[in-house]
């Protein structure tokens, strides 16, 4: 059964808000202006963050990867001590469940949207060519985000969250 | 403010008021004449910016074109504001909320995570010391005290202690406890077993501690100290009864065990315990036998 995207983004709002936080964070720390923003609606997309175009590579990949940073610690954070006592000692506490739904629907929204990760992989292409050490050291992590948003019609970036929301946690706390 | 007149009426407006499509300016009212009766104009149809005018708060520059952002005119002000846009307040409120509800929710957590500390150091502990194990374990289970999971492992950890120290009725009672809640490779069911002989033992019912080895021989045949067990309890058995038949059965199972022994220390102290209780008919406990013979027990010295 596929489930339709915006019933996941509605679902998983709070990461959806976190996202667009993140991003205007970054926005407002690399002093890019921010010319509009959503940070939750019931529409495609669920949010965004209008923002002046940057020619600097460190601003657009922080901007960019931002979110992904913030989601995933945030993910982590939440989900990893809500998962101690439901699944080591299986004590079904309601405060668990609610942790681990708010912790996995930040990580569920941690990678950039499809039109972020074209951004990036392009801004990232033109600093390794002009071998900015930020760039090829972020490299990789562009690809994969690049990579993961082409499949995000499968519903990588979902796993993701998924992922390091739960499944992290089942590896660490056997 | 940048003003212009349109194409189709001739009147004079704020740019920012007219669009131009087909190379012509026009005022909103023409534009409107225009896509009611020509459909192609509408799709080439574009506001014009007036770069005098802030594209964001309207700040009106006078004939000064004002400093471009995003594609748009914009003040200081303006500027100024987009790049340090701030957060409504809900979403401070929101955010501010959530850091504490997570900080909260680690320090209520943090308990379960000490928990699984203590659990995951106390297996290690096990198999060299098994008192600072079982202290461990206690102390996972007096944090977590609601969980059944940890007060059954508990349990175990202070059965093999109760074992180690000569106390199998404790032993047994913790035993008893974990029984169908562990995974068969706890061995609760030999552990029960070992816990009861010794209460046997101890309560002089060599008839019972007879079924038990046995039982004990049964369920783990390949363990020297099963055969071990058996005859010891055949020679309590001759030690009250005087039957020789006992005797040649603790002989019997004595041998067994030595054999699959394979040279093992702890079997060699057992066996002289068997070996004095069937040469003198004496049957003493463990600690007893130490204190009488502190370096151990020779059949050619008695």
């Amino acid at each position: 059964m596929i489930i339709p995207g915006f019933l996941i983004s509605i679902a998983t709002f709070p990461g959806v808000i976190v996202h667009e936080f993140a991003h205007m964070l970054f926005c407002k720390l690399r002093g890019v202006a921010v010319l509009d923003v959503c940070f939750f609606r019931f529409g495609n997309p669920a949010g965004y963050v209008v923002h002046e175009e940057t020619s600097d590579f460190t601003t657009a990949f922080l901007v960019s990867v931002g979110p992904f940073l913030i989601n995933s610690l945030l993910c982590i954070f939440i989900c990893f001590p809500a998962f101690i006592p439901l699944k080591v000692f299986g004590l079904k506490q309601p405060l668990s469940y609610a942790l681990l739904w708010l912790g996995v629907s930040i990580g569920m929204n941690a990678f950039p949207s499809t039109q972020d990760a074209r951004g990036l992989f392009h801004y990232a292409k033109k600093a390794v060519s002009s071998l900015s050490p930020l760039a090829i050291l972020s490299f990789p992590i562009v690809v994969a985000i690049y990579i993961v948003n082409i499949l995000s019609f499968f519903r990588v970036d979902y796993l993701y969250g998924i992922g390091i929301g739960l499944g992290l946690p089942s590896l660490i706390f056997r | 403010m940048i003003k212009v007149k349109c194409t189709q009426c001739g009147r004079t407006l704020p740019v920012k008021e007219t669009s131009k499509t087909d190379d012509r300016i026009l005022c909103a009212d023409c534009y409107e004449k225009l896509t009611s009766t020509q459909e192609t104009v509408a799709s080439e149809f574009r506001y014009l910016a007036d770069p005098t005018v802030c594209g964001r708060c309207g700040f009106d520059n006078g004939s000064s074109p004002l400093p471009s952002l995003a594609n748009l005119p914009m003040c200081q002000r303006s500027t100024d504001y987009l790049r340090n846009r701030p957060f409504p307040s809900w979403i401070k409120i929101s955010f501010a909320g959530l850091i504490i509800f997570v900080v909260l929710a680690a320090v209520w957590n943090m308990r379960f995570f000490l928990a699984w500390r203590d659990t995951k150091v106390a297996f290690q502990l096990m198999g060299q010391d098994m008192g600072q194990a079982a202290d461990r374990m206690r102390g996972a289970r007096s944090r977590v005290p609601e969980s059944s999971d940890l007060q059954t492992l508990s349990s175990f950890f202070d059965g093999i202690v109760y074992l180690q120290q000569d106390r199998p009725k404790e032993a047994l009672a913790s035993f008893r406890e974990c029984k169908h809640k562990l995974p068969d490779t706890f061995g609760v069911d030999i552990l029960i077993l070992r816990a009861s002989a010794g209460v046997a033992f101890d309560a002089k019912d060599y008839d019972g501690f007879v079924v038990v080895a046995k039982e004990m021989s049964v369920k783990k045949p390949d363990d020297h100290s099963s055969f071990a067990m058996l005859a010891s309890a055949y020679a309590c058995k001759y030690a009250v009864t005087s039957d020789m038949a006992f005797c040649e059965q603790a002989m019997a199972a004595l041998e067994r065990a030595r054999t699959m022994s394979g040279g093992d220390p702890s079997f060699r102290e057992y066996e002289q315990r068997i070996l004095h209780r069937l040469n003198t008919r004496e049957i003493l406990s463990p600690k007893e036998f130490h204190r009488r013979f502190p370096n151990g027990w020779q059949q050619e010295k008695e």
